[in-house]
């Protein structure tokens, strides 16, 4: 695709700009408004002049637009919550990718000698997951709150940050999901093959030889029903808090869903937008429009009720003197 | 040759150009229009583009932490906006981007107008045009010709539009033009001042076979707008209205509030992108088999979400499970309102015989047709005028012509005088032999009735793409002439193209693998808008 820069030549024709500028301003400078031949009204311009070029090359404008300019230069304050969000999800990802590598670690691991080191591990990553997940939906629903004294447009710029910010934030979620299910499928299929390997001993024999012999254990068939149960009582526990996590988030997942706005549909049009904005505008303006006119309508309402109050008292004046 | 990939790469490189923290885009009337339809502000908001204004509007707060990216037409209006807004700037940078080739002298105005050093870029990036598919594109422009030529105004902006498609392309063609337009001849040589003005813009790698530009006339083909549709993307323009892949659903019966207003875009919608160029029967199947996958996903009416798993479940499939369902509702909207509008004006019967008329040369069995037609109370008026055209344009001169008489049933059904003028084409020159050649407007093997009509766009790139269109008949601009035949079309159709031919330039695209063609015109029309143009430039058609 053809492009073509001009900012060279902007940059030179406004540096150009600014020169002719600065030459102008030390011209009039340079003039002494107190010469004898100028008329007065002549000087007094030539003196409003060098003030307006003074203005110009100084930077200083007279404008007191401007000078409000600099001191909204700083950003609100959500700004700042916005960019702490960012930070964090950028966290989160990083988070989510350790976890996946423990996952895999875990899983590919043979299974012999059970440490509970990387389980706990994988737990305290799932569990601060979680949280950052909690603090960053309630730092986005707390945005949306902090405008106090925001303008329309403000309110506008606000709802579109935080529905993009939701937006990642729900994607981020579901990723998370995906891997903890996929996780919780290979350990159920994992607890499934090795149920059947440790059940079928002891469990075959008691079914067949039920009549036949004593039921009671041998020590080592003790010992291994005591580490199988062991197992599976943690197998349990992990799995009960992988479910727990997915339906932790489902109620953030909820939550954001309301402020992420659906793709494919007309209110995911940038025109569309536009529009409703420029009506809100019009229907604001129209709006002041209304309200400068009650005011007129109220200042000249007070004068006529004052004037009123003054004949009256004028009247009452009169009868009293002439009585 | 992908124009809606070039517009987003444009807007994509103006984003990332600005470098990082928060955004606001400016644009102007046009250039939203141009932007919204290839990018959805979801995906623009990722890219922390966070706001949207128009340049032109009024009472903008000033946000002194945003970064201004301008996207505007170079037209007087807008540097004028821009100079206001530069002498008192509310943001903090502006990269200002202009759609088009911009003089010098207004860049020096708003050099002279930035007094407190806001602008950070200025450049052209040449997305000029609202990009519709990847091989067709329209300028939005309706009312270009007065009489058989141009509206001084609007064959710049025309000149402006193609000229932004070829470098948006990357291609500096050599240009053939229909001899028997002068509008297409003025528009080619217009193009053609601008190459030559701009060499160095237009300075590509030289390919072995250089590229073409085509420029037609539509008057040349006053058949195909005036056709129903029966491909999906066609056929919801000819009913309900496309405008910018928008449709306004507001006035159909019983409609949710939801839907009021659609968007289809292939973009992002896959049912549309695989439907968009298959026939009516078809999408009844594809909706059916979408909505049979929907009820098999959806869990059964507030199924109490017992187990963990089914509650899992559920919410894994959340987000594809409500953006299937916005498509699914948003489709089976559209086809309801297509299909009860096809039954109600009996667009069945109407379409077989516009396409008798257009296809076939039996002068009685037609007459007869069309007359017990328009004697049908039912007939709504659009389509009674819609046929006399047809009639008109096919058998004016014929011996037998029954023109009068059908004038005659169109008053008695109440169509007002200016209508009725309407079915006669003033000053058509062009011959009955051109237009039908006889056999040659059918497609061949089609045994769908509907769909006989093939555009005489087909016929005219066929032949140029076999290196056998005449020169008589379209000659090129300038002394040189192709040797080959030509790999890189770009077809441009003043006066508007019609989804039937984009549907043709489609189909081959798809069927000849050496070759790639784009398509374009002044706008996209329907029977409504061609109508509308040619009887009442510059009004605007009352909906019927």
């Amino acid at each position: 695709m053809a492009t073509r820069r001009l900012t060279d030549a902007f940059l030179l024709m406004r540096n150009n700009a600014i020169q002719n500028r600065q030459i102008l301003a030390e011209q009039v400078s340079t003039y002494d408004p107190r010469r004898t031949l100028s008329t007065r009204s002549n000087a007094a311009e030539l003196d409003e002049l060098a003030d307006d070029r003074m203005a110009l090359v100084s930077g200083i404008s007279l404008d007191p637009e401007a000078a409000i300019g600099v001191t909204k230069r700083l950003s609100p304050k959500w700004v700042d919550g916005v960019d702490e969000i960012q930070y964090e999800i950028t966290r989160v990802r990083q988070k989510m990718k350790e976890l996946a590598a423990l996952h895999d670690k875990h899983m590919n691991r043979p299974t012999l000698d059970d440490s509970s080191e990387e389980e706990h591990a994988i737990e305290i990553t799932t569990q601060e997951i979680t949280q950052m997940f909690h603090r960053c939906q309630r730092a986005v629903t707390g945005l949306q709150t902090r405008c106090g004294h925001c303008t329309e447009q403000e309110e506008r710029l606000l709802r579109n940050v935080v529905s993009s910010l939701a937006g990642s934030l729900q994607e981020l979620s579901t990723n998370f999901r995906h891997t903890q299910s996929s996780y919780l499928k290979r350990m159920k299929n994992r607890e499934e093959r090795s149920k059947h390997f440790f059940d079928s001993g002891p469990l075959m024999e008691e079914d067949e030889d039920i009549a036949l012999y004593d039921r009671g254990f041998t020590d080592d068939q003790l010992v291994l029903v005591e580490q199988n149960t062991m197992m599976v009582e943690e197998r349990e526990k992990e799995i009960r808090q992988i479910v727990q996590s997915i339906s932790d988030l489902n109620e953030i997942f909820r939550d954001l869903a309301g402020m992420v706005v659906e793709q494919g549909t007309v209110l995911d049009r940038i025109d569309f937008n536009v529009e409703q904005s420029c009506v809100k505008t019009e229907e604001g303006l129209k709006q002041l429009q209304k309200a400068e006119q009650y005011q007129k309508k109220n200042r000249k309402m007070l004068v006529i009720l004052i004037l009123t109050v003054i004949v009256v008292v004028l009247i009452l004046v009169l009868f009293g003197t002439k009585f | 040759m992908n124009v809606t990939l070039a517009v987003k790469q444009y807007i994509s490189k103006m984003i990332e150009n600005s470098g990082p923290g928060m955004k606001v885009l400016l644009m102007d009337k046009e250039t939203t229009s141009i932007v919204s339809v290839v990018y959805t502000q979801s995906e623009i908001l990722q890219k922390e583009v966070y706001l949207f204004e128009r340049i032109d509007s009024q009472n903008r707060d000033s946000m002194k932490h945003l970064k201004a990216i301008c996207f505007l037409r170079p037209t007087k209006e807008n540097v004028e906006h821009l100079i206001q807004e530069l002498r008192r700037p509310k943001y903090s940078v502006y990269f200002i981007y202009f759609s088009n080739v911009i003089s010098k002298s207004e860049i020096k105005a708003l050099a002279e107008a930035d007094e407190q050093e806001v602008v950070a870029e200025v450049q052209e990036f040449y997305g000029d045009f609202i990009a519709v598919n990847p091989h067709l594109f329209s300028l939005n422009l309706t009312g270009v010709a007065r009489g058989r030529s141009w509206e001084p105004a609007l064959l710049q902006r025309t000149t402006q539009g193609l000229t932004s498609v070829l470098l948006a392309l990357k291609k500096c063609p050599m240009i053939r033009y229909q001899l028997s337009s002068d509008m297409a001849r003025r528009l080619g040589e217009s193009v053609k001042q601008i190459i030559t003005k701009e060499y160095e813009l237009f300075d590509f790698r030289k390919t072995e076979v250089p590229p073409l530009l085509l420029i037609l006339d539509r008057s040349d083909d006053a058949i195909t707008p005036l056709l129903n549709q029966w491909t999906y993307q066609a056929m919801v323009h000819e009913l309900l209205g496309l405008n910018n892949n928008r449709i306004d659903l507001s006035r159909v019966p019983g409609i949710s509030k939801d839907l009021k207003e659609v968007v289809l875009s292939a973009e992002n919608d896959e049912f549309y992108a695989n439907n968009l160029y298959l026939n009516f029967g078809e999408i009844g199947t594809n909706i059916k088999n979408l909505m049979e996958d929907f009820q098999k996903k959806k869990p059964k009416e507030q199924q109490k979400l017992e187990s963990i798993s089914d509650m899992k479940a559920f919410v894994d499939n959340y987000p594809q499970f409500k953006k299937m369902s916005g498509t699914v509702s948003k489709h089976v909207t559209v086809v309801g309102e297509l299909s009860r509008l096809v039954s109600e004006r009996h667009l069945m019967e109407v379409s077989e015989v516009e396409q008798e008329l257009a296809c076939q040369n039996d002068h009685s069995s037609a007459s007869q047709s069309v007359r017990r037609l328009l004697q049908n109370p039912r007939l709504s008026e659009l389509d009674a005028v819609r046929l006399v055209m047809l009639y008109a344009l096919r058998y004016e001169k014929h011996s037998s012509s029954i023109l009068p008489a059908l004038m005659d049933e169109l008053n008695k059904k109440g169509v007002s005088e200016r209508h009725r003028r309407v079915s006669t084409p003033p000053g058509h020159q062009l011959s009955q032999g051109e237009l039908f050649h006889g056999g040659r407007n059918i497609s061949l093997g089609v045994e769908n009735v509907y769909t006989q009509h093939a555009p005489l766009l087909q016929e005219t790139l066929d032949q140029l793409i076999k290196g056998r269109l005449k020169d008589s008949q379209f000659p090129y601009l300038g002394p040189s002439s192709l040797r080959d035949r030509p790999q890189d079309i770009t077809v441009f159709i003043i006066g508007g193209a019609t989804y039937e031919e984009a549907l043709a330039v489609y189909n081959l695209n798809r069927t000849m693998p050496g070759v790639r063609i784009v398509l374009g015109g002044t706008t996209i029309h329907n029977t409504k808008s061609y109508w509308c143009g040619k009887c009442f430039p510059g009004t605007c058609w009352v909906p019927l």
